[in-house]
């Protein structure tokens, strides 16, 4: 076993001495060793260099205005700080808002509804007007009274709303002209429903007014 | 205080070292490296007693590097030599007069004086700053700091430790400030902060060795052909 003199204390023996933190019975011994021991000694000054310097440093890094970053975090370890089932409400609170808030604001979805048959009704030629009905968002089949009408010069429809904007223009010739057209959902407004003759600029040979509500 | 203890150690050591080295007093066993001579105090004690002249050159060159550290660090440079004259002085009276009554006590024994000495300068300190404030005399006060050179190593060790700190994560400069500017315990910290015991140590260990590191770069970097000539050395 070495004698005291011999025995070289730990690094962690020496940095708690040089702290100041090592119980009176050690620290004899230390001292002791210290005085007849070079190497230890060296070893402690090193011990104290270091101490010394992490201790100035650290206290030039605390005097340091805190970055923004930095204060955002502190902020987000203070929120973090919240016991758990404080998050726990905040999540479930969350989560019912994203689920509700869609219900509550947008109008409620409608099941594929089959579309609407609308008979379009005109009794004076061109000039004719009739103002038919429907409802708002459900697809539409529209069909017309096609009696008068030639097959031949039959036709090409066009929808278009109150002011004039063209929805829909197609061409129907044939059976088909008489067979009616589909329309999808439309909002709420007056539409207008024409009949032209083809070929083109032969003339408006109907036209139907529909008000969707 | 450790970078000016370096300095004084190294003008007051180097001779003490040679002159062992050329005459070994006999009760004195140089050891490999620099660990502590194995020396018999029951010779060394019976010779100062003895009133033997080499009894004092022994005690010495075993206790000389020692009691300058302690004191150096504890009370600084100033008056130094007169400090370490009177504790060895101290010591041979007290031997002489039969006051250590077991030769292998003598590092306690030196210890206690050097501990008193420290004590009793202390103590004068305290009187001499009372009588200060009382009388209003302008009483001459010693320059307690470092010189220039010595200063500016000091700043150098803490530009170093700063970048230590820069290079480490938040939580691990936290906790080197925590222990060591704040004064925590290592139990309240690893508690506090939820870590284990080993990885307490080895955050604290490789601050150090990374400290040391940059420090023997920078020396480096001033010496360039320092390494350069030793390697050229021992190729020859």
């Amino acid at each position: 076993m070495p004698s005291p003199e011999e025995a070289h204390p730990s690094d962690q023996t020496l940095e708690q001495y040089a702290l100041d933190r090592l119980p009176e019975e050690q620290t004899a011994e230390l001292e002791e060793h210290l005085l007849v021991c070079p190497a230890c000694q060296d070893r402690l000054a090193e011990t104290d260099a270091f101490i010394q310097a992490t201790r100035q440093a650290a206290h030039n890094f605390m005097m340091l205005p805190p970055s923004r970053w930095a204060l955002i975090g502190a902020r987000l370890a203070r929120w973090a700080s919240h016991p758990a089932p404080v998050w726990a409400a905040a999540a479930a609170l969350l989560l019912a808002l994203v689920v509700l808030l869609p219900r509550l604001l947008l109008p409620p979805l409608q099941p594929a509804a089959p579309a609407l048959t609308i008979l379009l009704s005109a009794t004076r030629g061109a000039e004719a007007l009739a103002l038919n009905s429907a409802p708002a968002g459900r697809p539409l089949r529209v069909i017309w009274d096609a009696a008068g009408l030639s097959e031949a010069a039959c036709c090409r429809i066009e929808v278009v709303d109150a002011r004039g904007g063209l929805l829909l223009g197609e061409e129907l010739r044939g059976p088909a002209a008489s067979a009616g057209l589909r329309l999808p959902g439309l909002s709420r407004g007056t539409y207008w429903i024409r009949l032209y003759a083809l070929p083109p600029g032969q003339g408006l040979l109907r036209e139907f007014g529909l008000r969707v509500e | 205080m450790a970078v000016l203890m370096d300095e004084t150690l190294r003008r007051g050591g180097s001779s003490e070292r040679t002159e062992t080295s050329v005459k070994p007093p006999p009760a004195v066993r140089p050891t490999q490296g620099s660990g502590p001579p194995a020396v018999d105090w029951a010779e060394l004690v019976e010779r100062i007693q003895g009133g033997d002249p080499r009894g004092m050159e022994q005690l010495y060159a075993v206790f000389s590097r020692g009691v300058r550290f302690y004191l150096c660090r504890q009370l600084g440079p100033e008056e130094l030599e007169d400090r370490v004259h009177d504790t060895f002085l101290i010591v041979v009276q007290a031997i002489r007069r039969g006051e250590l009554r077991d030769p292998n006590r003598l590092m306690g024994f030196v210890r206690t004086v050097v501990r008193r000495q420290v004590a009793a300068h202390i103590d004068r300190a305290v009187h001499l700053r009372k009588g200060q404030i009382e009388l209003h005399a302008g009483l001459a006060i010693s320059d307690q700091r470092s010189d220039p050179e010595q200063e500016l190593m000091a700043r150098q060790k803490v530009e170093l430790m700063e970048k230590v700190l820069r290079s480490v994560s938040r939580r691990d400069r936290e906790i080197l400030t925590r222990f060591y500017l704040l004064e925590q315990t290592q139990e309240q910290i690893c508690r506090e902060m939820k870590l284990t015991e080993t990885q307490f140590r080895l955050l604290k260990s490789r601050a150090k060795a990374r400290f040391g590191e940059l420090g023997k770069r920078r020396l480096q970097r001033r010496f360039p052909l320092w390494g350069g000539r030793n390697s050229a050395q021992a190729a020859h």
